[in-house]
């Protein structure tokens, strides 16, 4: 779970503003990318409606409710999550020298070469980063206390 | 990374500061021309376990050893590559729906590190003016493993859960280069295989594999046939490939499936739930597994590189058991572990690998190993101690010299009491050398009851480890004349001549349910440090590395015949290791522990007032979230 950090109503205001403001940004990145299928296409639209609603919602929760504003830009950030790892997925984020993720036949070796350097990110990708890593203040966010068999993979 | 020299480099006395953090027991370790200074775990000084933050204290604490500032330091080096790291986890994220608590936990934490190099810089603040660099998590495992091993040339080989992409590393060190020429990649991994029984048996994974090991020998490996053929196909060189339908976690999923359950005959174990037999029974089949792994893939690196010595690190390391059956295999002449081989020792081969591979500078192994006995934390003077016990209002004496407070040591020994010493520099790694220890007469029966239920407030089913006189090990251990193993990373077996016949009371006993009962059974003359199977996790004491802690073994030795103490690490349940006396002081007086070591300051607990287990014993712990 996300914690945004804590700060002067002012801040926050400013925060929740540059997202309302970055997420139709960053989601007509994608659409403008022609290749996408089409269920991409309809992520990115889901996501556009969606935010602009957050952007509608946002003024009429600015005064004097902080709390109610501190909630709905972290409802807002595990929204954007939650798109950018479905996106991810149906997008297919193209990846180089990466092994694939199923087993290889019985019976073969898994030795291989080291692996090298990945090519870099797509750039809306690292624009959704730099948006969730920016309204997060680059502070490592808290997680809650992990079930015991929970393998931390990240 | 290839070899090449940095403009600059060619001056005199170039300190570089390895960094591993932001995934669990983050560390900072600090070489001058490429001879270790310091090292630490930023968990003793934070008080939280595992501490994944950045080490700043662990740095400052380094830095301190190493008497520089971060303007002397001009290389930082990170221990693993961010973007290769973000690139598996994309990866990852691909495979479906079950990917999607991964991206939320994930990505908010990936947004955060997507300039690594930034947050390093403001981490470490405006006075650091140097590069940062960075390194692969693998490389500074086998960088760690085979750079203070004491071998011209070795085989290194690396087993952990995963890193980037590389879940094992087979590399080839000579002088000072280090190549690694193969990996096997995720999700197939021996770390993660067992961290998913470990999870199964009710122990919490990246942490509680050593209870698991500790748990497989009362079991019988009936299940291990079963894994073999249904969970991971082992292939002759060692490599494995796991049967991903028992193991979500390659899907952003959880670390076992349902289906595993099923095949091992009913659900894991609830965390605080019993332990039942087919815990036990599980717990030794796949430790036999890992066991399996290890000593195959330690030929294949044997026929690879062609080497007679082998260097190994990563956190699979870490498991004594499979290291004591690799030494039994006799694939090589010697083998050399590294102490710290969980990634918190990424630190340290992260500052030796750029220090020999990216500038080029030669290497001499020292003719022990350049680890210098692990003990490389701070240390604190006994003017310190002092100063601190003063304040505090303890009731302690101060030895006059060190002859007398062993001797009171040795009387408190032979009395049963159970101490806590405390002496010279911390130990790097989580095993306790005799620096942070917890110590006691092995001799003594009830004592691993004891000091687990009373001192540790843990599973007691779990067995202590001896240190014993390097000298004198080979007698009650099945272990070569003058065997040098100080860091704890290899289980023995208890002489035959050791082994105490059982009577027909003790063998029911060694057959019930309850493993307390199973485990008190006198099964040697150190019954205190013997475990069910006889095998006992060897630490063995010299004079070169030890110092009073060897002058102490010896005159418990002298007096008693016995040249072995119970050693265990100085903290409780959930608890880091102590790192200063304050810490040590505080487990002291909220345990059952009777008396206390402190450098030259002996206290007895039931001398100390009340008011000071009010203050000291019941204190908060510091820097926890």
């Amino acid at each position: 779970m996300i914690t945004l950090p804590d700060g002067p109503p002012t801040r926050g205001l400013l925060r929740g503003w540059a997202l309302a403001m970055a997420l139709p940004a960053a989601t007509a990145t994608v659409v403008a990318r022609p290749h996408l299928p089409g269920r991409a296409r309809a992520a990115a639209t889901a996501l556009t409606v969606s935010t602009l609603g957050l952007g509608i919602a946002c003024p009429t929760t600015m005064l004097p409710a902080y709390r109610g504003w501190a909630w709905l830009a972290r409802r807002g950030s595990q929204a954007l999550t939650s798109y950018a790892g479905w996106v991810t997925h149906v997008t297919a984020v193209p990846v180089t020298g990466a092994a694939q993720v199923r087993p290889p036949e019985p019976g073969r070796s898994t030795w291989q070469r080291p692996q090298q350097q990945p090519a870099a990110l797509p750039r809306w990708l690292s624009t959704c980063l730099a948006v969730l890593g920016w309204l997060q203040d680059d502070r490592e966010p808290v997680t809650d206390a992990l079930p015991h068999d929970t393998y931390t993979l990240y | 990374m290839q070899p090449r020299v940095v403009e600059g480099s060619a001056r005199e006395d170039t300190l570089v500061l390895g960094v591993s953090a932001y995934y669990h027991d983050s560390a900072a370790a600090i070489v001058r021309n490429g001879t270790v200074l310091a090292a630490s775990h930023e968990e003793r000084f934070s008080r939280r376990k595992n501490d994944p933050r950045f080490p700043s204290a662990a740095v400052a604490a380094c830095l301190r050893e190493a008497g520089a500032t971060l303007a002397d330091v001009p290389h930082v080096v990170y221990y693993e590559q961010p973007r290769l790291k973000l690139d598996r986890i994309l990866h990852t994220l691909r495979a479906g729906r079950e990917a999607r608590p991964l991206a939320q936990h994930a990505l908010p934490l990936w947004a955060t590190r997507r300039d690594m190099e930034g947050r390093i810089r403001r981490q470490l603040g405006p006075g650091f003016a140097g590069a940062v660099h960075f390194t692969g998590h693998h490389l500074s495992h086998a960088a760690s493993a085979f750079y203070p091993s004491p071998f011209r040339s070795a085989a290194v080989l690396v087993h952990d859960a995963v890193g980037e992409w590389a879940t094992s590393s087979l590399a080839h060190g000579s002088g000072s280069q280090l190549d690694v020429r193969q990996e096997v990649r995720f999700p197939h991994s021996l770390g993660m295989l067992y961290s998913a029984f470990t999870a199964y048996c009710g122990f919490r994974v990246n942490s509680g594999e050593y209870k698991l090991m500790g748990l497989a020998p009362y079991g019988t490996p009936r299940y291990t046939e079963t894994i073999s053929r249904d969970v991971v196909a082992i292939h002759d060189d060692g490599s494995l490939t796991l049967n991903l339908d028992y193991f979500p976690y390659a899907r952003g999923g959880p670390i076992r499936s349902e289906s595993l359950d099923h095949l091992l005959g009913g659900p894991g174990r609830d965390p605080e739930g019993p332990i039942l037999q087919r815990h036990l029974d599980v717990a030794a089949s796949i430790q036999r597994v890992c066991e399996t792994v290890v000593v195959t893939s330690a030929r294949y690196a044997r026929e690879v590189t062609g080497e007679r010595n082998l260097a190994m690190a990563g956190g699979v390391a870490l498991n004594c058991v499979a290291n004591g059956r690799l030494a039994d295999a006799a694939l090589f002449d010697r083998v050399w572990v590294q102490p710290a081989a969980g990634d918190a020792g990424g630190a340290l081969g992260a500052a030796l690998a750029f220090w020999h591979r990216e500038l080029g500078r030669p290497r001499t192994p020292e003719p022990a190993d350049g680890q210098q006995g692990s003990l490389l934390g701070p240390s604190f003077t006994p003017d310190d101690v002092q100063l601190y016990l003063d304040g505090q209002g303890a009731r302690y004496h101060t030895a006059r010299d060190e002859e007398e407070l062993i001797e009171r040591v040795c009387d408190w020994l032979e009395q049963g009491l159970v101490i806590g010493w405390f002496q010279g520099r911390m130990e790097f790694g989580p095993r306790a050398l005799g620096a942070r220890s917890i110590i006691a007469d092995p001799r003594r029966a009830e004592m691993q009851r004891t000091v687990n239920t009373k001192i540790k407030f843990r599973e007691s089913f779990r067995p202590f480890a001896p240190s014993v006189l390097r000298e004198y090990a080979h007698d009650p251990f099945e272990v070569p004349p003058g065997a040098d193993l100080p860091y704890m990373t290899t289980t023995s077996r208890v002489r035959e001549s050791q082994r105490v016949a059982l009577d027909d009371e003790a063998v029911d006993r060694s057959h019930s349910p309850d493993l307390v009962t199973r485990v008190s059974v006198v099964r040697s003359t150190l019954p205190a440090v013997t475990h069910v199977d006889y095998s006992a996790r060897l630490h063995t004491v010299d004079p070169e590395r030890h110092g009073r802690f060897h002058r102490l073994l010896s005159r418990f030795h002298g007096r008693t015949g016995c040249p072995a103490v119970l050693n265990t690490s100085f903290n409780v349940r959930g608890e880091p290791i102590v790192h200063s006396p304050h810490d040590a002081l505080g487990c002291f007086l909220t345990t059952d522990m009777d008396a206390l070591v402190l450098q030259d300051c002996l206290l007895l607990k039931d001398q100390q007032p009340d008011a000071l287990r009010v203050t000291v014993g019941h204190r908060p712990p510091t820097g926890a979230d």
